[in-house]
Order: structure tokens, then C-alpha cells, then sequence
């Protein structure tokens, strides 16, 4: 009941020591062309749906004891975020400098130890930073989720990402189930997914119903 | 008799006496009730201890009531008083004891406020009872966090238990005189002096110090000697309000010049912060994981770091709360769905302070919302900055009221969710809100 102060006492896992790959969520395996995905890699997210759409793909990775950054998304929706399955006790919430050097060695930092890092907005950083941030993906076998948060509102512009990604998802939804004219309540989304990326072959979009 | 001797006569007696307020003291009954053989020869003897040592001719009356809470004890010493019996509540039967007293109990016990007494007593809920009786979520949605606090103290539960036992590893900061201060300005200061490093101590691991020993050791012609009193500070110990303990205990004191003072704290609880991580063991990831924070933390400060803790609300803003990296302590769990919020699936993006809006009817003016919660027509366009969305799909409008029972902090809204299909053929959906005659948009389905 009472409290012992001691320092921070970090999580048991129960998971390997490290996940070979990150699995995608059944429901977006057939939409994303392939059931994990790889570490080291950058992705892009984008569309009105681009933040359900990160959370769900990180979420399984948290729940095998992978540690998720959120970086300069501070109007994330944390009940969103647990509802699509993200372990919230590994879930850190950082708001980084928004000077474009002090904000590039912070990500660095974070890519150093958490598995999985979903950034928002990026102030502008150099494309060196960028390289070298990416690398350090790559080399530490981390996985970076870009989201084009300015995205999610209506007729937003889409803008090119700021990363050289390997895969570029536009969740886009076509329609809402649940809403009468007054009544009842949002219940799912159809969501068109497309995908596209240097290592994803020829685009392609799926339609899909989410939640499923 | 005055109430200062009073307490050190049971402090005689009892460990770790809680002074409450004037006239009022609590302790954990469980050790000083095994020693004097059982709940009821306890509370004969402290009565008894008590009146011997009343100024002959004063008045000076005792109640003892024994329970399982905190404010059940309190209720039962009020009767003791009036019956002129110690009143003792057998363990485990607390609630069922307090379901046929009254509401307004709350007000001369546990400090609600009478006007929300008032307001219990008009919906229906005389009887503790009653209210214990309702759904938590019910009484949540209707009088919010207060709600539940009364909720709690109906069913028996204290928000803090009464210490039993002092919680291991003790921090405690002790100041020894250079010879006996007489003053106790001067033991004050050094009060004041204490609370820095101490109060340091538990910020630093993010933990607030809910009840707190304080010990003056004393030296007169007759011998040395020591008081010490706990303070139960539920809202968490300040500097300014350890000083201000010291202050009474010495003003109250018996006994010559003090010696030494100890601060010790008895219980904590973690700062509005929530454990990171779970529970045993660890992996290498996690240790990558925590060492990336401590050098973030180090760099950025505790401000740029946050976690994600349960908050309970009506609001997708207002379930969770973004709360600093803090150390373990009672880790709240995820709150019961309040009855009001909204239903799955919840909004990834918040727009707070929430981006202003225009809903429109068909015929281009601003829908409102009734005092019967309906709309003045139905939501056909959707301003937002110098563009212009048809709506698809709304629902709602459904109201917020907090704080209905105080017009001077009293906040009204509407909220109701509206898809919109903008030019890309995306249909949009937002989480609106009318609040003194404006609308904005709460949050998106991102």
C-alpha cells in the first residue's frame, strides 16, 4: 500500500533479449506485403489516419518488451494508443529542443536505447543530421516511425517526408460506420491503405476495416 | 486539561499519535489493542488515562471509536462522546456500520463541503448507504474526483491507511544543538533548515511524504526526555508545512530546552507520478532503455520526459495524464470508464488548447445547443480557418457538466463528433465542442 522509494525499478519482459523483427498486426499484414517488419528501418505514415495507423503497427513490438519514444507528438491521444494495444508502462513521452541540432542529438540519444521511436514534426534539420540519424537506425536495428501528424486534419497538403523512408503508408478513410444523423456513435473506419517504398516493390492499396 | 497534555498523556501510550485537528487525535490501533488485551479494555483505559488526568472541576469528555477507516473511527468517537461508551466497530464490519448513518456525517467528519451534503441529501441519498450503494462510475460522472472520494469514505476505504507499520528503507534528517535551545524560534529554523534536504530526498525520486515523525529530544533539571508526534499530510509534506508541525509541537511542547530534532518520513506516495516499467526482473533492452532515459533526463531535464498515467475523465484529453518520470509508488489503475466519456475508439490526436471552429446547419448559421441538450439544427458545414468541409455523419451532442453544484466554477459543454469529407475524398473525423457559445474541435481521428 504504502510506497518504497527506491530508485526506478525497470520492466520484466519475458521477451527475448531482442526481437529479430517487429510482427505487423494480422489485420494489416495483406495491406503492408509482409507479416514483421525488419529492424533498422524508416517509415513514413501519413493520411488522416496516419496516427492509428503508427500506433497499431508499433503496438505488438511494445508488447514483447520493445521500448517505444514518442518524440513531438504532445497531442497524442494515449487512450487511442492503448486501445490499438500499446504497452503504455514502456511508453515514453519526450518533447525534445526545438533547435535543429540540439533536436537531432536528442533523437540520437533515444535511438540509442528504445527500440522504436514515433516522431512527429521534425524542426528543420539538416540533411546530414538526417543521414546520420538514419544510420544510426540502421546500425543500432532500431525502427523510426515518421507520422505527418498535419496530415490527420482535412484538406491538409501532403508534404514530402522529411527522412528518405524505406516505406511510405497513406492511410486514407473512405468512410465511418456507426454515425446516424444524430445518433449513435463512431464504431470503425474503412481505410484504404496505400504502399509504396524503395524496397516495397510496386505501389498497391488495400481497403480494410479498422478497428477489424 | 489542556488538549496539548491530553495528547502527550496518550502519547505516553500509544505510538505514532496523529494529532488531526483540535481536540481530535488518531492512531493505528492494531499494536497499542494487542497490548492492553483487545479493542474494548483499550479504549476503557485510554478513557480512563485520559480523566485522571482532567483539571478537577474542568469538563473534560472522551470518545473512543475504533474501525476500519479513518473517518468510521472519527464517526464512532463523535457517538462515543454522546453515549458516553467507547464505540468499537468489529473489523470487517465497518461499511455494513456505516450504511445506516447519515450523509451529513460527511461534512462534520471528513470536511465535504455541507452544500454538496445538501446536494446528496436532494438526489435521494440520505444514508451513507446510499451512496456507498451506487455504482463508483455513477458517482464519478456526477461529482468527479470528489465523487469518488465520498464514494470511498461511504464504503470504509481510507485514501492512506493509518500507518501499522513504517514502511522500510526510513529517510530521516536529524539536527543535534550545539547545547539545549531554550527558543523555539531557534528550533524552527532549524525546522526549516531540515525540510530542504529532506523534502529533497523524496522529490528527487519523485515521491511526496504523506506522513511524517517529528522527534524533539529535550533536556531539563530532571533528565532528558523526547516527544515526537506523526503527521498524516495527505496531500504530501511541504516545507512550509513541516515548519508550521514543528511549530505547534513546540508551542504545545513539555519539557525543558531541545537538544536534537529528527524529521522521519512514515509513508509516501508517488508524485502525482506514475512506476515506469513492471514488475521484477529485467532485460537487456530494458536496461538500454533506462539508461538512454537517465542520459535524456540529464540532458533534456525531467520536464521534456513524460509517461502516460490514468486520470479517469469524460474527455479523451482528460483520461490519461502526461505525468513526469517518477518513482514507484501506489500505481493508480486504469480507472473505470466514466460514465459521459466517449466510446471506443478513442481520438489519436488532441487539438488542445482545441483549434476554434464553425459548425453550421444547411442554412449557413451556427448550430447551438439547447438547455435540453438538442441542436439547433443539423450540422451541414464545417469552417475551419478559411475552408469549408460538407458534413457526412454527425452524432451527439452530448453534455459535460462539471461542478454543476458551484455556480462560480460551474463548466458546461457539448460535445459531438462530426465526419467531414474534404477534397481528397477523405472523410474526416472530429471530436467537436461548444463551450460559452464557441466551438472547437477537440480532437481528431488521426
Amino acid at each position: 500500500m504504502f510506497a518504497t522509494v527506491t530508485h526506478m525499478i525497470p520492466a520484466a519482459t519475458g521477451a527475448p533479449a531482442t526481437l529479430p523483427a517487429f510482427p505487423v498486426p494480422d489485420d494489416l499484414c495483406d495491406a503492408v506485403g509482409t507479416d514483421h517488419l525488419p529492424r533498422g528501418r524508416t517509415l513514413h505514415c501519413t493520411g488522416d489516419a496516419c496516427l492509428s495507423l503508427a500506433l497499431a503497427l508499433v503496438a505488438p513490438a511494445t508488447r514483447l518488451g520493445a521500448w517505444l519514444a514518442v518524440v513531438g507528438i504532445p497531442s497524442l491521444g494515449a487512450q487511442a494508443a492503448a486501445e490499438q494495444g500499446v504497452a503504455l508502462e514502456r511508453t515514453i513521452f519526450v518533447h525534445p529542443p526545438t533547435g535543429g541540432t540540439e533536436w537531432a542529438a536528442s533523437l540520437a540519444a533515444l535511438v540509442e536505447g528504445f527500440d522504436v521511436a514515433l516522431v512527429g514534426a521534425a524542426p528543420s534539420v539538416s540533411s546530414t543530421h538526417v543521414r546520420r540519424l538514419q544510420a544510426r537506425v540502421q546500425a543500432r536495428r532500431a525502427l523510426l516511425v515518421v507520422v505527418d501528424v498535419a496530415a490527420a486534419w482535412p484538406g491538409a497538403r501532403p508534404v514530402a517526408p522529411w527522412v528518405a523512408p524505406d516505406l511510405v503508408l497513406r492511410a486514407t478513410t473512405r468512410a465511418w460506420e456507426g454515425l446516424e444523423q444524430g445518433g449513435g456513435h463512431l464504431r470503425r473506419r474503412q481505410v484504404a491503405l496505400r504502399v509504396e517504398g524503395r524496397r516495397a516493390g510496386p505501389p498497391r492499396e488495400h481497403l480494410l476495416w479498422r478497428p477489424a | 486539561m489542556r488538549w496539548a497534555d491530553a495528547l502527550a498523556t496518550l502519547g505516553d501510550q500509544v505510538p505514532l499519535l496523529e494529532p488531526a485537528a483540535e481536540g481530535r487525535c488518531i492512531f493505528a490501533a492494531r499494536g497499542p489493542s494487542r497490548v492492553m488485551g483487545g479493542d474494548d479494555e483499550m479504549a476503557r483505559r485510554l478513557v480512563a488515562l485520559v480523566a485522571a488526568h482532567a483539571i478537577p472541576g474542568a469538563r473534560a469528555r472522551v470518545g473512543v471509536g475504533v474501525a476500519d477507516s479513518r473517518f468510521a473511527a472519527l464517526v464512532a468517537a463523535h457517538e462515543a462522546l454522546t453515549a458516553s461508551i467507547p464505540v468499537v466497530v468489529a473489523p470487517g464490519d465497518t461499511p455494513a456500520w456505516l450504511a445506516p448513518r447519515t450523509v451529513r456525517l460527511l461534512a462534520r467528519c471528513a470536511e465535504v463541503e455541507p452544500e454538496v451534503v445538501g446536494l446528496l441529501e436532494r438526489l435521494g441519498l440520505a444514508r451513507l448507504g446510499d451512496l456507498a450503494a451506487l455504482e463508483e462510475s455513477l458517482v464519478a460522472g456526477r461529482f468527479g474526483a470528489l465523487g469518488l472520494e465520498m464514494h470511498r469514505l461511504a464504503r470504509g476505504d481510507d485514501r492512506h491507511p493509518v500507518l501499522v507499520v513504517a514502511p522500510p528503507p526510513v529517510a530521516s534528517c536529524r539536527e543535534v544543538f550545539d547545547g539545549a535551545i531554550p527558543d523555539a524560534a531557534t528550533v524552527v529554523a532549524a525546522a526549516a533548515r531540515l525540510a530542504g534536504p529532506f523534502l529533497a530526498h523524496f522529490a528527487a525520486r519523485g515521491a511526496l511524504v504523506t506522513h511524517v515523525a517529528v522527534r524533539c529530544e529535550h533536556e531539563s533539571p530532571s533528565g532528558f526526555g523526547a516527544f515526537e508526534r506523526l503527521w498524516y499530510l495527505p496531500e504530501g509534506c511541504t516545507a512550509a508545512t513541516l515548519v508550521e508541525r514543528v511549530g505547534w509541537m513546540l508551542r504545545d511542547r513539555r519539557g525543558g530546552a531541545v537538544t536534537a530534532l529528527e524529521v522521519r518520513a512514515e509513508g509516501a506516495r508517488a508524485a502525482t507520478g506514475r512506476q515506469l516499467g513492471l514488475w521484477g526482473g529485467r532485460s537487456p533492452g530494458d536496461d538500454a532503455a533506462l539508461r538512454a532515459i537517465d542520459r535524456l533526463h540529464a540532458t533534456l531535464g525531467e520536464a521534456a520526459l513524460r509517461v502516460a498515467a490514468p486520470s479517469g475523465g469524460r474527455d479523451p484529453a482528460e483520461a490519461y495524464a502526461f505525468v513526469p518520470l517518477a518513482a514507484r509508488g501506489e500505481d493508480a489503475a486504469a480507472p473505470s470508464p466514466w460514465r459521459g466519456a466517449i466510446p471506443r475508439p478513442s481520438p489519436a490526436l488532441l487539438a488542445a488548447p482545441g483549434a476554434p471552429i464553425e459548425v453550421c446547419d444547411a442554412a449557413g448559421a451556427r448550430v447551438r445547443v439547447s438547455a435540453r441538450h438538442e441542436p439547433s439544427g443539423e450540422p451541414a458545414r464545417v469552417r475551419l480557418g478559411a475552408r469549408d468541409f460538407a458534413v457526412v455523419g454527425w452524432a451527439g451532442p452530448w453534455p459535460v457538466e462539471e461542478r454543476w453544484w458551484d455556480p462560480s466554477r460551474r463548466r458546461r459543454r457539448a460535445r459531438m463528433q462530426v465526419v467531414v469529407r474534404d477534397d481528397t475524398g477523405a472523410h474526416v473525423a472530429m471530436l467537436v465542442a461548444l463551450e460559452d457559445g464557441a466551438w472547437r474541435v477537440a480532437a481528431l481521428y488521426a
